[in-house]
């Protein structure tokens, strides 16, 4: 028990700066012409002002230790080139993620659970901002982790608005140019495979499918959804006439019964879901296809139903899965 | 027979009760000592107390006084104030099943706060006002139900059971068709839980434990005498119903506005005064004996809950339900003992 109640000197160190700095940088910031001091010392300069859900706030210029603890956010980090020292534990979900992205998150502190922050560890790692999500971190939530490190929380338009999502996150984390670069080059991979690839994609009807909230059920990513935001708005890929275009809650997908697969897909001429990096799908994915009444679909006779790697939440990743879909829907569809 | 000589106790038992005290309060002081000091960053006794008298690094203050002291506070006040409730309610019903938790009250009052929640407010007073609404409301509903063949025995209970069931469903609806947002904040907040607890709950929670203990100790001579039954409680002076809708509206007031403050925590009412009576031997239901067991339990299951899986910390609830299906399992085998 002594050994327990005993705190290493590096922790309370790391402890004490992860408290204090902020204070200190806060206070900097907070001090009449911080930002614009005259003698040229970096410490004035050293902050900026950047608009969150939650309100402005004060964060370095040039943050080195940057903590992400929504479950979408740190790969929208990753896509910035910048480092993370903290995140949620992603052990139940590690499959999924590519082997790049499962070392970017190695190091990374463990932080508690998806919608469950615990500050204790996140304070230990000692982060000189935190970014997140407004539809995982609440205003309670917010003014506690502000207590840490100054908090940008950023929300877009809807959940899968990883265009307005990653351009705040690249304010807040002065790396816009990298953000911008990015931009650039998907939009020029975008546009060129939708041109290579028109009458392909005019010639199909697309919905993207996956597990559903329960067993029995399957669900559908609306336009509002990160990957159906690209497939509808950015791809233009036409989605089936019983497809629902939109939900009131917000999440970017619709859950629904398996007995309505046949009436939503009607008319769909590929499929797409997802898939692990190794090939395999989840279990709960495999089980809706596997399903008496999805086999009787036009895209399971056809056998056009493709699994892709990429989970989009970036301009990089949506990159990716652009590409994914070009080598394994597109071209062979073409062909 | 006076109410003195029904609840007299020979010297010995209170001889006994008194060093249980002692222990059971070293016990709670503890936890609370361990609660403040470990965690993700383990801070020394030394320090902690130094933090709680308002010296030391200004990051262990934060720690100490700004995030664990209001956990391990609540915690106990939480503890006890669920415990109280579920006694007072086994009482009125007679039954040791009659917690909270079974008779549908918790659920009701989750109910109140759900509805609050997915109506856009997450205020302090809006939270209590929706989950004591709750709560007295599903109580009425359970005691209408059983009014006309009595409120006692087990019919009360499936009746409890089957509105749990009911409010469950009714939650989940809610759940469902709540926003994304709300809807997560709802599901983890339902999983009863201490993690986000801070101190703006404070005042409320330790002015309704105490006001709520006062309460309970002026019925508590009456429901003492109602234990040995209502006739015998009426000739010695008791009036039932006037007993009973009291202690209904304080257990349920008890119960939601900790529902309010930290969701729906199942069996500590269950468990808390049927190990109170155990341990402390008593004949008539130990209120304050109760509350201590609630909060040593309350604090116990937090302190595994928040340092079992860390840094992943489960929701406190999950642990007491844990060791309220250990106490129901072991509660069983004891009745079947008995029986043989």
């Amino acid at each position: 028990m002594e050994i327990l109640l005993r705190p290493s000197p590096r922790l309370r160190a790391v402890l004490a700066a992860a408290i204090i700095i902020p204070l200190v940088l806060t206070a900097t910031a907070c001090a009449p012409d911080a930002d614009s001091s005259s003698d040229g010392g970096a410490d004035g300069a050293d902050t900026i002002v950047v608009d969150s859900v939650y309100g402005e706030v004060t964060v370095p210029a040039s943050p080195e230790r940057v903590a992400a603890i929504s479950y979408d956010t740190p790969w929208q980090v990753m896509s910035l080139d910048l480092p993370v020292v903290a995140a949620i534990d992603y052990t139940q979900w590690i499959d999924g993620y590519t082997e790049d992205q499962q070392a970017y998150i190695a190091e990374a502190a463990k932080v508690g659970s998806y919608g469950e922050v615990n500050f204790e560890a996140l304070a230990g790692a000692a982060p000189d901002v935190i970014v997140g999500d407004a539809y995982e971190v609440d205003e309670a939530t917010f003014t506690r982790l502000s207590e840490i490190a100054p908090t940008v929380i950023v929300g877009g338009d809807d959940r899968g608005d990883w265009q307005s999502i990653t351009e705040d996150l690249a304010t807040a984390l002065g790396a816009h140019d990298t953000w911008e670069e990015a931009k650039t080059s998907y939009e020029a991979r975008r546009d060129e495979v939708k041109e290579q690839y028109a009458d392909v994609i005019a010639a199909n009807t697309w919905a993207n499918f996956s597990l559903g909230n329960e067993a029995g059920q399957f669900s559908i990513q609306l336009p509002g959804g990160s990957t159906g935001n690209l497939i509808v708005n950015e791809m233009g890929l036409a989605y089936g006439d019983g497809i629902p275009l939109d939900a009131d809650d917000g999440s970017g997908y619709v859950s629904l019964p398996l007995e309505q697969i046949g009436a939503t897909l009607a008319g769909v001429t590929v499929g797409l879901t997802y898939e692990n990096p190794d090939g395999t799908k989840m279990p709960a994915i495999q089980d809706v296809i596997d399903s008496s009444l999805f086999q009787q679909l036009e895209i399971a006779k056809t056998g056009q139903v493709y699994g892709l790697v990429s989970s989009v939440t970036d301009y990089r990743t949506a990159e990716d899965w652009i590409d994914e879909l070009t080598t394994k829907v597109l071209e062979p569809l073409s062909q | 027979m006076s109410i003195a000589s029904v609840i007299a106790v020979p010297f010995a038992t209170r001889r006994r009760r008194r060093i249980i005290w002692i222990a059971s309060s070293f016990v709670l002081l503890a936890l609370a000592i361990a609660g403040l000091s470990l965690g993700d960053a383990a801070i020394p006794v030394p320090d902690v107390f130094a933090a709680l008298f308002g010296r030391g690094e200004a990051g262990t203050r934060l720690i100490v006084v700004g995030w664990r002291l209001p956990r391990v506070v609540l915690g106990a006040a939480i503890g006890a104030m669920l415990a109280l409730s579920g006694a007072l309610f086994q009482v009125i019903t007679r039954n040791p099943l009659g917690s909270p938790d079974i008779l549908g009250f918790s659920a009701g009052a989750y109910t109140g706060a759900l509805l609050v929640i997915i109506g856009g407010s997450v205020s302090t007073v809006a939270l209590t006002a929706g989950a004591v609404g709750g709560g007295i409301a599903s109580a009425a509903l359970v005691f209408a139900l059983v009014a006309w063949r009595g409120a006692g025995g087990t019919r009360l209970i499936i009746v409890g059971i089957a509105l749990t069931a009911m409010l469950g469903a009714v939650n989940t609806m809610i759940e469902l068709a709540a926003d994304d947002v709300v809807a997560h904040t709802a599901a983890i907040w339902g999983a009863g839980s201490l993690n986000g607890i801070d101190g703006r709950w404070m005042p409320l929670i330790l002015i309704t434990f105490v006001l709520g203990g006062l309460a309970v100790a002026a019925l508590a001579p009456g429901l003492t005498l109602y234990e040995l039954g209502e006739d015998r409680a009426t000739s010695l002076g008791v009036r039932p119903v006037r007993l009973r809708i009291t202690a209904m509206l304080v257990g349920v007031v008890l119960l939601a506005v900790t529902i309010a403050a930290a969701g729906p925590i199942a069996f500590v009412a269950l468990a808390a005064p049927q190990i109170a009576r155990r341990v402390w031997r008593s004949g008539p239901m130990p209120f304050a004996a109760s509350a201590m067991t609630g909060a040593v339990l309350l604090m116990f299951s937090d302190l595994l809950a928040a340092r079992l899986f860390a840094p992943t910390m489960l929701p406190t609830g999950l642990v007491t339900i844990g060791i309220g299906g250990l106490y129901l399992a072991w509660m069983l085998s004891a009745a079947n003992r008995r029986r043989r």
